[in-house]
């Protein structure tokens, strides 16, 4: 994420990705699944380029929380920047995340039905085979 | 070798009156509070442990302790007791504590990885001298006066990024030979010898351009 900080304070921004705590790892999230560079998403966002490290620094608002407007509001009004996309970026990286944690779930139990699949299928070539 | 050195507050330590008006926003929940602490705090505490640290051979690594202790702290400022200290001074302690133990594991990293002659290298405290071992190659006479060792190693380690060519530069600084210990640290001793030969030498050459192009030599005879 580039930006007019200081060059520790971009590395901080890129490990904050990693912990959750933090909006960074929502941004590159989101700028991953949708091919943005930064200039996309400041663009998206309606704010500085140059702002888009300290928001990477800002606590995530979350989205199941009585406060999620208050910050949204709060970070609009910081940096200047359109909330509901902002809103927009937090859901859809929400949605990502609980698509992904559904098929983890659902993969052994899709691979199972899948072997099953595959027995009855090989059963039936026995039954063809043998009358 | 201890890369310890006592020392006082740095001078760009913002005053306690902007930091405690940050960390007043930080307990009341404000979103931005965190990002605001760590602008203000981040450098002026890597520039208080780059003092107290002065030779580690990768920068990074106050860095890291710096911004760790802020991440800590934000999300979780109950720790801090106010009528323990101040806030600096926690966060400097906090971040000296988990500095002093990456050093200890970067040091048996270190010590694990490079394949110096053991006798050669050695010092009699059991700890591998890898700063000395360089510099005797890079200036077998000395460094000018003035020179600065833990600048040169710190500048060579911020521009030699590529973790496998560190280590060929530590076995060139060892004067290891064997195009084996090259072959493994650069992960290629399934090839056949005659390749290993070919690429390590490239890597040689590649890294001593680098080299000098950064002012510096290896003496290899």
């Amino acid at each position: 994420m580039s930006s007019d900080s200081s060059d520790a304070l971009a590395r901080a921004a890129r490990r904050a990705e990693q912990q959750p705590f933090f909006l960074a790892g929502v941004l590159a999230a989101y700028q991953s699944a949708n091919h943005l560079d930064d200039a996309g998403l400041a663009d998206l966002l309606g704010c500085e380029i140059s702002d888009l490290v300290s928001l990477a620094l800002c606590r995530r608002p979350a989205a199941d929380s009585a406060q999620f407007g208050a910050d949204i509001d709060h970070l609009a009004r910081r940096f200047r920047l359109r909330g509901d996309r902002l809103v927009t970026i937090i859901r859809q990286v929400d949605a990502l995340a609980a698509l992904k944690q559904q098929l983890q779930v659902d993969g052994p139990r899709a691979g199972m039905l899948r072997a099953a699949r595959d027995r009855d299928e090989q059963a039936d070539n026995e039954e063809d085979r043998h009358g | 070798m201890s890369p310890e050195r006592k020392q006082d507050v740095p001078a760009s330590r913002p005053s306690m009156e902007q930091i405690n008006r940050v960390h007043q926003r930080l307990i009341a929940g404000e979103p931005d509070a965190p990002s605001d602490l760590i602008a203000l705090l981040l450098d002026p505490l890597i520039a208080s442990l780059a003092r107290k640290f002065p030779t580690l051979p990768d920068p990074n690594l106050i860095v890291d302790a710096a911004t760790d202790s802020l991440f800590r702290f934000v999300q979780d400022p109950s720790h801090f007791h106010p009528q323990r200290g101040t806030l600096w001074n926690y966060l400097v302690m906090d971040a000296l504590g988990d500095l002093r133990n990456t050093w200890k594991k970067e040091r048996r990293r270190l010590n694990r990885e490079q394949a110096f002659d053991p006798v050669a290298h050695d010092r009699p405290d059991g700890n591998s001298d890898v700063e000395g071992a360089i510099i005797r190659k890079l200036a077998p006479d000395g460094l000018p006066e003035g020179a600065d060792v833990s600048e040169l190693i710190a500048q060579l380690r911020a521009r030699i990024t590529n973790p496998q060519d560190w280590q060929v530069v530590l076995l060139m600084a060892g004067g290891e030979r064997r195009t084996e210990a090259y072959a493994h640290v650069l992960g290629i001793a399934h090839l056949p010898l005659a390749d290993q030969r070919r690429r390590v030498k490239q890597a040689k050459d590649r890294l001593r351009v680098m080299l000098k192009r950064l002012g510096a030599t290896f003496n290899e005879q």
